[in-house]
Protein backbone atom coordinates (compact mmCIF):
# COMPACT_ATOMS: atom_id res chain seq x y z
CA UNK A 1 0.00 0.00 0.00
CA UNK A 2 1.39 3.32 -0.97
CA UNK A 3 2.43 5.78 1.69
CA UNK A 4 1.71 8.70 -0.54
CA UNK A 5 -1.46 9.81 1.06
CA UNK A 6 -3.56 12.21 -0.86
CA UNK A 7 -2.97 15.86 -0.37
CA UNK A 8 -6.68 16.18 -0.66
CA UNK A 9 -6.85 14.88 2.91
CA UNK A 10 -7.43 18.29 4.43
CA UNK A 11 -10.03 19.04 1.81
CA UNK A 12 -11.76 15.75 2.43
CA UNK A 13 -11.68 16.21 6.17
CA UNK A 14 -13.41 19.50 5.77
CA UNK A 15 -15.94 17.90 3.51
CA UNK A 16 -16.52 15.14 6.02
CA UNK A 17 -16.91 17.66 8.77
CA UNK A 18 -19.69 19.11 6.73
CA UNK A 19 -21.26 15.72 6.77
CA UNK A 20 -21.08 15.16 3.08
CA UNK A 21 -19.01 12.02 2.87
CA UNK A 22 -19.24 9.32 5.51
CA UNK A 23 -22.72 10.14 6.63
CA UNK A 24 -23.97 10.35 3.07
CA UNK A 25 -22.30 7.23 1.73
CA UNK A 26 -23.71 3.77 2.24
CA UNK A 27 -21.90 1.99 5.05
CA UNK A 28 -20.15 -0.40 2.78
CA UNK A 29 -18.56 -0.06 -0.56
CA UNK A 30 -19.38 -2.77 -3.07
CA UNK A 31 -16.61 -5.36 -3.18
CA UNK A 32 -16.12 -8.79 -4.58
CA UNK A 33 -17.83 -11.51 -2.57
CA UNK A 34 -14.52 -12.75 -1.18
CA UNK A 35 -13.27 -9.35 -0.03
CA UNK A 36 -14.17 -7.96 3.35
CA UNK A 37 -16.48 -5.01 3.51
CA UNK A 38 -14.51 -1.77 3.28
CA UNK A 39 -14.93 1.72 4.67
CA UNK A 40 -13.62 5.00 3.38
CA UNK A 41 -10.66 6.21 5.37
CA UNK A 42 -10.80 9.86 6.40
CA UNK A 43 -7.49 10.40 4.65
CA UNK A 44 -9.23 9.88 1.41
CA UNK A 45 -6.63 7.85 -0.43
CA UNK A 46 -7.94 4.39 0.19
CA UNK A 47 -10.78 2.42 1.59
CA UNK A 48 -9.93 0.18 4.50
CA UNK A 49 -11.24 -3.35 5.05
CA UNK A 50 -13.52 -3.15 8.07
CA UNK A 51 -11.70 -5.91 9.94
CA UNK A 52 -8.05 -5.46 10.79
CA UNK A 53 -5.55 -7.34 12.92
CA UNK A 54 -4.54 -6.35 16.44
CA UNK A 55 -1.26 -7.56 17.92
CA UNK A 56 -1.66 -6.95 21.68
CA UNK A 57 -0.35 -10.06 23.50
CA UNK A 58 -0.89 -12.39 20.54
CA UNK A 59 2.17 -11.21 18.58
CA UNK A 60 4.45 -10.75 21.61
CA UNK A 61 6.32 -14.00 21.07
CA UNK A 62 9.93 -12.94 21.59
CA UNK A 63 12.51 -14.77 19.51
CA UNK A 64 10.72 -18.11 19.45
CA UNK A 65 11.04 -19.20 15.82
CA UNK A 66 8.06 -21.54 15.89
CA UNK A 67 5.79 -18.83 17.29
CA UNK A 68 7.17 -16.20 14.88
CA UNK A 69 6.28 -18.49 11.99
CA UNK A 70 2.88 -19.15 13.51
CA UNK A 71 2.21 -15.39 13.59
CA UNK A 72 3.40 -15.10 9.98
CA UNK A 73 0.83 -17.78 9.08
CA UNK A 74 -1.86 -15.66 10.74
CA UNK A 75 -0.71 -12.63 8.73
CA UNK A 76 -0.73 -14.66 5.51
CA UNK A 77 -4.32 -15.73 6.11
CA UNK A 78 -5.16 -12.13 6.93
CA UNK A 79 -3.70 -10.75 3.70
CA UNK A 80 -5.09 -13.63 1.64
CA UNK A 81 -8.53 -12.80 3.03
CA UNK A 82 -8.26 -9.18 1.94
CA UNK A 83 -7.20 -7.65 5.27
CA UNK A 84 -4.79 -4.75 5.32
CA UNK A 85 -4.90 -2.89 8.67
CA UNK A 86 -2.41 -4.18 11.24
CA UNK A 87 -2.06 -2.27 14.49
CA UNK A 88 0.75 -2.44 17.02
CA UNK A 89 2.63 -0.36 19.58
CA UNK A 90 6.05 -0.07 21.23
CA UNK A 91 4.24 -1.07 24.39
CA UNK A 92 3.41 -4.52 23.02
CA UNK A 93 6.73 -6.22 23.80
CA UNK A 94 8.13 -7.89 20.69
CA UNK A 95 4.92 -7.51 18.63
CA UNK A 96 6.34 -4.89 16.28
CA UNK A 97 9.28 -7.13 15.44
CA UNK A 98 6.91 -10.05 14.89
CA UNK A 99 4.90 -8.00 12.40
CA UNK A 100 8.15 -6.99 10.69
CA UNK A 101 9.21 -10.63 10.52
CA UNK A 102 5.89 -11.55 8.93
CA UNK A 103 6.01 -8.71 6.40
CA UNK A 104 9.53 -9.75 5.44
CA UNK A 105 8.70 -13.42 5.17
CA UNK A 106 5.52 -12.81 3.18
CA UNK A 107 6.98 -9.94 1.16
CA UNK A 108 3.80 -8.09 2.05
CA UNK A 109 4.86 -4.51 2.63
CA UNK A 110 2.66 -3.37 -0.24
CA UNK A 111 -0.37 -5.09 1.28
CA UNK A 112 -0.33 -3.65 4.77
CA UNK A 113 -1.90 -0.52 6.17
CA UNK A 114 0.69 -0.06 8.90
CA UNK A 115 -0.80 1.45 12.04
CA UNK A 116 1.43 1.98 15.04
CA UNK A 117 1.62 4.16 18.12
CA UNK A 118 3.84 6.60 19.94
CA UNK A 119 4.19 5.51 23.54
CA UNK A 120 6.67 7.54 25.52
CA UNK A 121 6.35 10.20 28.19
CA UNK A 122 9.11 12.19 26.55
CA UNK A 123 7.32 14.57 24.23
CA UNK A 124 10.54 15.18 22.28
CA UNK A 125 10.89 11.52 21.38
CA UNK A 126 8.08 11.23 18.82
CA UNK A 127 10.20 11.06 15.71
CA UNK A 128 12.88 8.85 17.24
CA UNK A 129 10.37 6.31 18.48
CA UNK A 130 8.51 6.40 15.19
CA UNK A 131 11.76 5.65 13.34
CA UNK A 132 12.64 2.80 15.71
CA UNK A 133 9.19 1.31 15.32
CA UNK A 134 9.40 1.55 11.52
CA UNK A 135 12.71 -0.32 11.66
CA UNK A 136 11.10 -3.09 13.69
CA UNK A 137 8.20 -3.25 11.24
CA UNK A 138 10.69 -3.17 8.31
CA UNK A 139 8.66 -0.42 6.62
CA UNK A 140 9.77 2.98 5.38
CA UNK A 141 7.03 4.81 7.22
CA UNK A 142 3.63 4.29 8.74
CA UNK A 143 0.24 4.81 7.21
CA UNK A 144 -1.05 5.79 10.62
CA UNK A 145 0.67 6.88 13.83
CA UNK A 146 -1.41 7.28 16.95
CA UNK A 147 -0.65 8.66 20.39
CA UNK A 148 -0.97 5.63 22.65
CA UNK A 149 -3.39 6.01 25.55
CA UNK A 150 -3.10 9.81 25.47
CA UNK A 151 0.45 9.64 26.87
CA UNK A 152 2.00 13.14 26.56
CA UNK A 153 -0.48 13.71 23.78
CA UNK A 154 -0.05 17.47 23.32
CA UNK A 155 3.63 17.26 22.48
CA UNK A 156 3.30 14.12 20.37
CA UNK A 157 0.35 15.45 18.40
CA UNK A 158 2.22 18.64 17.55
CA UNK A 159 5.06 16.57 16.10
CA UNK A 160 2.72 14.15 14.36
CA UNK A 161 0.86 17.02 12.73
CA UNK A 162 4.17 18.32 11.40
CA UNK A 163 5.13 14.85 10.20
CA UNK A 164 1.82 14.55 8.38
CA UNK A 165 2.40 17.86 6.66
CA UNK A 166 5.88 16.68 5.62
CA UNK A 167 4.44 13.43 4.28
CA UNK A 168 6.40 11.42 6.85
CA UNK A 169 3.21 9.69 7.98
CA UNK A 170 -0.09 9.17 6.23
CA UNK A 171 -2.56 9.80 9.03
CA UNK A 172 -2.45 10.58 12.71
CA UNK A 173 -4.67 9.68 15.61
CA UNK A 174 -5.02 9.01 19.29
CA UNK A 175 -5.99 5.92 21.23
CA UNK A 176 -7.56 4.79 24.45
CA UNK A 177 -9.03 1.51 25.65
CA UNK A 178 -11.26 0.04 28.32
CA UNK A 179 -13.44 3.16 28.22
CA UNK A 180 -10.77 5.25 29.93
CA UNK A 181 -10.42 9.06 29.69
CA UNK A 182 -13.29 9.53 27.28
CA UNK A 183 -13.91 13.10 28.39
CA UNK A 184 -10.34 14.10 27.55
CA UNK A 185 -10.52 12.19 24.29
CA UNK A 186 -13.67 14.05 23.38
CA UNK A 187 -11.90 17.36 23.91
CA UNK A 188 -9.04 16.27 21.67
CA UNK A 189 -11.41 15.08 18.96
CA UNK A 190 -13.19 18.42 19.12
CA UNK A 191 -10.11 20.59 19.00
CA UNK A 192 -7.38 18.69 17.13
CA UNK A 193 -7.25 17.81 13.43
CA UNK A 194 -6.78 14.08 13.88
CA UNK A 195 -7.67 11.49 11.26
CA UNK A 196 -8.37 8.49 13.49
CA UNK A 197 -9.39 7.69 17.00
CA UNK A 198 -9.00 4.22 18.51
CA UNK A 199 -11.25 3.11 21.34
CA UNK A 200 -12.96 0.13 22.90
CA UNK A 201 -16.42 -0.70 21.66
CA UNK A 202 -18.45 -3.92 21.73
CA UNK A 203 -21.92 -5.04 22.85
CA UNK A 204 -21.01 -4.75 26.53
CA UNK A 205 -18.69 -1.73 26.38
CA UNK A 206 -20.91 0.90 24.80
CA UNK A 207 -19.81 4.13 26.50
CA UNK A 208 -18.41 5.38 23.19
CA UNK A 209 -21.93 5.47 21.74
CA UNK A 210 -22.91 8.40 23.94
CA UNK A 211 -20.59 11.07 22.64
CA UNK A 212 -17.42 9.80 20.96
CA UNK A 213 -18.90 7.89 18.04
CA UNK A 214 -21.39 10.64 17.12
CA UNK A 215 -18.57 13.18 17.40
CA UNK A 216 -16.34 11.06 15.16
CA UNK A 217 -19.05 11.05 12.51
CA UNK A 218 -19.59 14.75 12.82
CA UNK A 219 -15.88 15.55 12.52
CA UNK A 220 -15.09 12.95 9.88
CA UNK A 221 -12.69 11.09 12.17
CA UNK A 222 -12.11 7.43 11.42
CA UNK A 223 -12.79 5.03 14.29
CA UNK A 224 -10.69 1.94 14.95
CA UNK A 225 -12.24 -0.37 17.51
CA UNK A 226 -9.97 -2.28 19.88
CA UNK A 227 -10.89 -5.05 22.32
CA UNK A 228 -13.93 -6.16 20.28
CA UNK A 229 -14.00 -9.39 22.28
CA UNK A 230 -12.67 -7.93 25.52
CA UNK A 231 -9.36 -9.69 24.90
CA UNK A 232 -11.19 -12.96 24.32
CA UNK A 233 -13.11 -12.89 27.60
CA UNK A 234 -16.38 -12.19 25.83
CA UNK A 235 -16.13 -14.99 23.29
CA UNK A 236 -14.86 -17.38 25.99
CA UNK A 237 -17.90 -16.61 28.12
CA UNK A 238 -20.19 -17.30 25.18
CA UNK A 239 -18.28 -20.29 23.84
CA UNK A 240 -20.58 -22.99 25.14
CA UNK A 241 -23.81 -21.11 24.60
CA UNK A 242 -25.84 -21.84 21.48
CA UNK A 243 -25.84 -19.09 18.89
CA UNK A 244 -29.39 -17.70 18.51
CA UNK A 245 -31.24 -18.83 15.38
CA UNK A 246 -31.74 -15.26 14.25
CA UNK A 247 -27.96 -14.80 13.94
CA UNK A 248 -28.19 -16.53 10.57
CA UNK A 249 -30.38 -13.66 9.30
CA UNK A 250 -27.23 -11.55 9.13
CA UNK A 251 -24.94 -14.39 8.14
CA UNK A 252 -23.26 -14.74 11.54
CA UNK A 253 -22.04 -18.26 12.12
CA UNK A 254 -20.35 -17.67 15.46
CA UNK A 255 -20.52 -15.38 18.48
CA UNK A 256 -17.35 -13.65 17.26
CA UNK A 257 -19.00 -12.82 13.94
CA UNK A 258 -22.15 -11.63 15.68
CA UNK A 259 -20.11 -9.28 17.88
CA UNK A 260 -18.08 -7.97 14.95
CA UNK A 261 -21.21 -7.38 12.91
CA UNK A 262 -22.69 -5.47 15.84
CA UNK A 263 -19.59 -3.24 15.93
CA UNK A 264 -19.31 -2.72 12.19
CA UNK A 265 -23.00 -1.84 11.93
CA UNK A 266 -22.34 1.40 13.79
CA UNK A 267 -22.03 4.04 11.08
CA UNK A 268 -19.07 5.76 12.76
CA UNK A 269 -16.86 2.66 12.87
CA UNK A 270 -14.13 2.37 10.25
CA UNK A 271 -12.70 -0.95 11.33
CA UNK A 272 -12.33 -3.34 14.24
CA UNK A 273 -8.95 -4.91 15.08
CA UNK A 274 -9.42 -8.25 16.83
CA UNK A 275 -6.17 -9.97 17.79
CA UNK A 276 -5.73 -13.68 17.38
CA UNK A 277 -3.13 -16.42 17.20
CA UNK A 278 -5.27 -18.65 14.99
CA UNK A 279 -5.60 -18.78 11.24
CA UNK A 280 -9.19 -20.04 11.40
CA UNK A 281 -10.12 -17.13 13.64
CA UNK A 282 -8.60 -14.63 11.21
CA UNK A 283 -10.74 -16.06 8.42
CA UNK A 284 -13.80 -16.08 10.65
CA UNK A 285 -13.22 -12.44 11.63
CA UNK A 286 -12.71 -11.28 8.06
CA UNK A 287 -15.85 -13.10 6.98
CA UNK A 288 -17.83 -11.05 9.50
CA UNK A 289 -17.04 -7.94 7.50
CA UNK A 290 -19.84 -8.57 5.05
CA UNK A 291 -23.41 -7.60 4.37
CA UNK A 292 -25.94 -7.89 5.80
CA UNK A 293 -25.22 -6.03 9.00
CA UNK A 294 -27.75 -5.79 11.81
CA UNK A 295 -30.19 -2.88 11.89
CA UNK A 296 -30.71 -0.94 15.11
CA UNK A 297 -33.41 -3.29 16.35
CA UNK A 298 -31.27 -6.35 15.82
CA UNK A 299 -28.28 -4.62 17.41
CA UNK A 300 -30.29 -4.14 20.59
CA UNK A 301 -31.28 -7.78 20.44
CA UNK A 302 -27.61 -8.76 20.20
CA UNK A 303 -26.83 -6.63 23.26
CA UNK A 304 -29.72 -8.07 25.27
CA UNK A 305 -28.82 -11.63 24.34
CA UNK A 306 -25.13 -11.29 25.18
CA UNK A 307 -25.83 -9.51 28.45
CA UNK A 308 -28.30 -12.19 29.50
CA UNK A 309 -25.84 -15.04 28.92
CA UNK B 1 -7.13 8.00 40.10
CA UNK B 2 -10.29 6.60 38.51
CA UNK B 3 -8.22 5.58 35.51
CA UNK B 4 -5.64 3.87 37.73
CA UNK B 5 -8.35 2.01 39.62
CA UNK B 6 -9.85 0.76 36.38
CA UNK B 7 -6.81 -1.46 35.78
CA UNK B 8 -6.71 -5.00 37.08
CA UNK B 9 -3.64 -7.24 37.23
CA UNK B 10 -4.51 -9.02 34.00
CA UNK B 11 -4.32 -5.71 32.09
CA UNK B 12 -0.63 -5.46 32.99
CA UNK B 13 0.32 -8.75 31.35
CA UNK B 14 1.91 -8.23 27.95
CA UNK B 15 2.20 -11.87 26.98
CA UNK B 16 0.23 -15.09 26.89
CA UNK B 17 0.79 -18.27 28.90
CA UNK B 18 1.87 -20.19 25.78
CA UNK B 19 4.66 -17.70 25.12
CA UNK B 20 5.89 -17.54 28.74
CA UNK B 21 5.99 -21.31 29.15
CA UNK B 22 7.66 -21.64 25.74
CA UNK B 23 10.44 -19.43 27.14
CA UNK B 24 10.68 -21.69 30.18
CA UNK B 25 10.84 -24.79 27.99
CA UNK B 26 13.54 -23.17 25.86
CA UNK B 27 15.65 -22.31 28.91
CA UNK B 28 15.26 -25.84 30.31
CA UNK B 29 16.52 -27.29 27.04
CA UNK B 30 19.35 -24.80 26.70
CA UNK B 31 20.72 -25.34 30.20
CA UNK B 32 20.03 -29.04 30.57
CA UNK B 33 20.69 -30.77 33.00
CA UNK B 34 20.28 -27.81 35.38
CA UNK B 35 16.57 -28.62 35.71
CA UNK B 36 17.53 -32.07 36.95
CA UNK B 37 20.16 -30.74 39.36
CA UNK B 38 17.77 -28.19 40.87
CA UNK B 39 15.74 -30.55 43.09
CA UNK B 40 18.96 -32.31 44.18
CA UNK B 41 20.43 -28.96 45.18
CA UNK B 42 17.16 -28.25 46.98
CA UNK B 43 17.45 -31.45 48.98
CA UNK B 44 20.97 -30.45 49.93
CA UNK B 45 19.70 -27.04 51.12
CA UNK B 46 17.06 -28.74 53.26
CA UNK B 47 19.70 -31.00 54.80
CA UNK B 48 21.81 -27.92 55.53
CA UNK B 49 18.90 -26.26 57.29
CA UNK B 50 18.11 -29.39 59.27
CA UNK B 51 21.74 -29.94 60.34
CA UNK B 52 23.19 -26.46 60.94
CA UNK B 53 26.85 -26.17 60.05
CA UNK B 54 28.62 -22.84 59.49
CA UNK B 55 30.49 -23.83 56.32
CA UNK B 56 27.53 -25.55 54.72
CA UNK B 57 25.39 -22.50 55.53
CA UNK B 58 27.86 -20.20 53.85
CA UNK B 59 27.99 -22.52 50.82
CA UNK B 60 24.19 -22.48 50.64
CA UNK B 61 24.31 -18.67 50.55
CA UNK B 62 26.92 -18.78 47.77
CA UNK B 63 24.79 -21.24 45.80
CA UNK B 64 21.68 -19.09 46.20
CA UNK B 65 23.55 -15.89 45.33
CA UNK B 66 24.96 -17.51 42.20
CA UNK B 67 21.47 -18.70 41.29
CA UNK B 68 20.23 -15.08 41.37
CA UNK B 69 23.06 -13.94 39.12
CA UNK B 70 22.61 -16.84 36.72
CA UNK B 71 18.83 -16.32 36.52
CA UNK B 72 19.44 -12.63 35.80
CA UNK B 73 21.79 -13.39 32.92
CA UNK B 74 20.19 -16.49 31.45
CA UNK B 75 16.48 -15.86 31.88
CA UNK B 76 15.69 -12.24 32.71
CA UNK B 77 18.19 -10.74 30.27
CA UNK B 78 18.43 -13.60 27.81
CA UNK B 79 14.79 -14.59 27.46
CA UNK B 80 12.13 -12.81 29.49
CA UNK B 81 13.15 -9.29 28.51
CA UNK B 82 12.14 -9.98 24.89
CA UNK B 83 8.47 -10.28 25.80
CA UNK B 84 8.31 -8.08 28.90
CA UNK B 85 10.05 -4.71 28.79
CA UNK B 86 9.25 -4.18 32.49
CA UNK B 87 11.76 -6.92 33.34
CA UNK B 88 14.53 -4.46 32.54
CA UNK B 89 13.67 -2.75 35.82
CA UNK B 90 14.27 -6.01 37.70
CA UNK B 91 17.79 -6.60 36.35
CA UNK B 92 19.48 -4.24 38.85
CA UNK B 93 17.65 -5.54 41.95
CA UNK B 94 18.34 -9.15 40.91
CA UNK B 95 22.08 -8.50 40.55
CA UNK B 96 22.05 -6.63 43.86
CA UNK B 97 20.33 -9.56 45.56
CA UNK B 98 22.88 -12.01 44.18
CA UNK B 99 25.78 -9.87 45.36
CA UNK B 100 24.16 -9.34 48.77
CA UNK B 101 23.94 -13.07 49.32
CA UNK B 102 27.58 -13.54 48.30
CA UNK B 103 28.70 -10.79 50.68
CA UNK B 104 26.52 -12.27 53.40
CA UNK B 105 28.20 -15.64 52.82
CA UNK B 106 31.65 -14.15 53.14
CA UNK B 107 31.37 -11.44 55.75
CA UNK B 108 28.40 -11.66 58.02
CA UNK B 109 27.95 -13.38 61.33
CA UNK B 110 25.28 -16.01 60.76
CA UNK B 111 22.55 -17.35 62.97
CA UNK B 112 23.55 -20.66 64.47
CA UNK B 113 20.01 -21.55 65.38
CA UNK B 114 16.96 -19.52 64.33
CA UNK B 115 13.85 -19.24 66.50
CA UNK B 116 11.62 -22.30 66.07
CA UNK B 117 8.86 -20.51 64.18
CA UNK B 118 11.41 -18.94 61.83
CA UNK B 119 13.18 -22.26 61.34
CA UNK B 120 9.92 -23.97 60.43
CA UNK B 121 8.96 -21.19 58.04
CA UNK B 122 12.42 -21.41 56.43
CA UNK B 123 12.16 -25.16 55.85
CA UNK B 124 8.68 -24.84 54.36
CA UNK B 125 9.82 -22.05 52.04
CA UNK B 126 12.91 -23.89 50.82
CA UNK B 127 10.93 -27.10 50.31
CA UNK B 128 8.28 -25.11 48.45
CA UNK B 129 10.72 -23.26 46.23
CA UNK B 130 12.92 -26.20 45.33
CA UNK B 131 10.57 -29.18 45.30
CA UNK B 132 6.90 -28.12 45.24
CA UNK B 133 6.83 -25.03 43.02
CA UNK B 134 8.24 -26.84 39.95
CA UNK B 135 5.37 -29.32 40.24
CA UNK B 136 3.00 -26.46 39.43
CA UNK B 137 3.08 -27.69 35.82
CA UNK B 138 0.71 -30.45 36.99
CA UNK B 139 -1.95 -27.88 37.91
CA UNK B 140 -2.26 -26.23 34.50
CA UNK B 141 -1.83 -27.21 30.89
CA UNK B 142 1.94 -27.54 30.96
CA UNK B 143 4.33 -30.39 30.27
CA UNK B 144 7.38 -31.40 32.31
CA UNK B 145 9.73 -29.43 30.06
CA UNK B 146 7.76 -26.30 31.02
CA UNK B 147 8.40 -26.79 34.75
CA UNK B 148 10.28 -23.90 36.38
CA UNK B 149 13.00 -24.94 38.82
CA UNK B 150 14.86 -22.77 41.28
CA UNK B 151 18.33 -22.72 39.73
CA UNK B 152 16.93 -21.43 36.44
CA UNK B 153 13.90 -19.25 37.06
CA UNK B 154 13.12 -16.17 39.14
CA UNK B 155 9.93 -17.28 40.90
CA UNK B 156 11.22 -20.39 42.69
CA UNK B 157 14.62 -18.82 43.41
CA UNK B 158 12.81 -15.97 45.19
CA UNK B 159 10.79 -18.33 47.39
CA UNK B 160 13.83 -20.49 48.13
CA UNK B 161 15.85 -17.42 49.05
CA UNK B 162 13.23 -16.28 51.53
CA UNK B 163 13.74 -19.53 53.39
CA UNK B 164 17.54 -19.46 53.24
CA UNK B 165 17.75 -15.86 54.44
CA UNK B 166 15.25 -16.43 57.26
CA UNK B 167 17.23 -19.40 58.50
CA UNK B 168 20.69 -17.92 58.21
CA UNK B 169 20.75 -14.11 58.22
CA UNK B 170 20.51 -12.01 61.33
CA UNK B 171 19.98 -8.39 62.31
CA UNK B 172 20.36 -5.82 59.53
CA UNK B 173 21.36 -8.50 57.00
CA UNK B 174 17.89 -9.94 57.32
CA UNK B 175 16.36 -6.57 56.57
CA UNK B 176 18.68 -6.14 53.59
CA UNK B 177 18.31 -9.58 52.04
CA UNK B 178 14.55 -10.15 52.39
CA UNK B 179 12.85 -7.23 50.56
CA UNK B 180 13.83 -8.09 46.97
CA UNK B 181 12.76 -11.75 47.09
CA UNK B 182 9.65 -10.69 49.01
CA UNK B 183 8.73 -8.15 46.34
CA UNK B 184 9.43 -10.59 43.53
CA UNK B 185 7.30 -13.24 45.25
CA UNK B 186 4.37 -10.85 45.06
CA UNK B 187 5.10 -9.78 41.47
CA UNK B 188 5.80 -13.33 40.33
CA UNK B 189 2.77 -14.73 42.13
CA UNK B 190 0.48 -12.13 40.58
CA UNK B 191 2.00 -12.81 37.16
CA UNK B 192 1.47 -16.56 37.48
CA UNK B 193 -2.13 -16.02 38.54
CA UNK B 194 -2.57 -13.69 35.57
CA UNK B 195 -1.26 -16.50 33.38
CA UNK B 196 -3.86 -18.82 34.87
CA UNK B 197 -1.37 -20.83 36.92
CA UNK B 198 -2.72 -21.53 40.43
CA UNK B 199 0.82 -22.11 41.74
CA UNK B 200 0.94 -18.31 41.92
CA UNK B 201 -1.02 -18.60 45.15
CA UNK B 202 1.93 -20.52 46.57
CA UNK B 203 4.20 -17.56 45.87
CA UNK B 204 1.86 -15.12 47.55
CA UNK B 205 1.47 -17.43 50.56
CA UNK B 206 5.26 -17.78 50.62
CA UNK B 207 5.60 -14.01 50.93
CA UNK B 208 3.13 -13.97 53.81
CA UNK B 209 4.90 -16.87 55.50
CA UNK B 210 8.25 -15.12 55.17
CA UNK B 211 6.80 -11.98 56.74
CA UNK B 212 5.45 -14.08 59.60
CA UNK B 213 8.82 -15.78 60.01
CA UNK B 214 10.50 -12.38 60.12
CA UNK B 215 8.46 -11.34 63.17
CA UNK B 216 10.49 -11.62 66.38
CA UNK B 217 8.08 -13.96 68.16
CA UNK B 218 10.89 -15.67 70.03
CA UNK B 219 14.56 -14.89 70.44
CA UNK B 220 17.05 -16.60 68.21
CA UNK B 221 20.49 -17.71 69.39
CA UNK B 222 23.33 -16.02 67.57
Amino acid sequence: MTHQWSRRRRHLLQAMAAGTVLSALPLSLPRAATSPLARSSPSGGASLPAVGLGTWITFNVGDNQRLLDSCADVMKAFFDGGGTVIDSSPMYGSSQNTVGYGLDKLDARDKVFAADKIWTRNGDDTRRQGRESAELWRVDQFNLLQVHNLVSWQAHLDTLKAMREEGAVGSIGITTSHGRRHRELEQIMSSEPIDFVQLTYNPVDRQAEDRLLPLAREKGIGVIVNRPFRQGALTERLANKPLPDWASEIGARSWAQLILKFILAHPAVTCAIPATTRVDHVRENLAAASEPLPDSQLRERIVDTIRSV
Amino acid sequence: MDTLLSYHPGDLLLFSPRVYWALVAGANERYWPMALLSPLAGLWLLWTLARPHQTRRRVSLVLTGCAWLFVTWSFLWGEYRSINWAVTWAIGPFILQGLLLLVLAGKARLLSSPAPHRHLAAIILVAWGTLIHPLGFLLDDRTLIEADSWLLFPDPVAITTLGIVLAIARGPWLALALPIPLLWSVIGGATLLGLGSPIGWGMLCGAVLAMAGWLPLTRARS
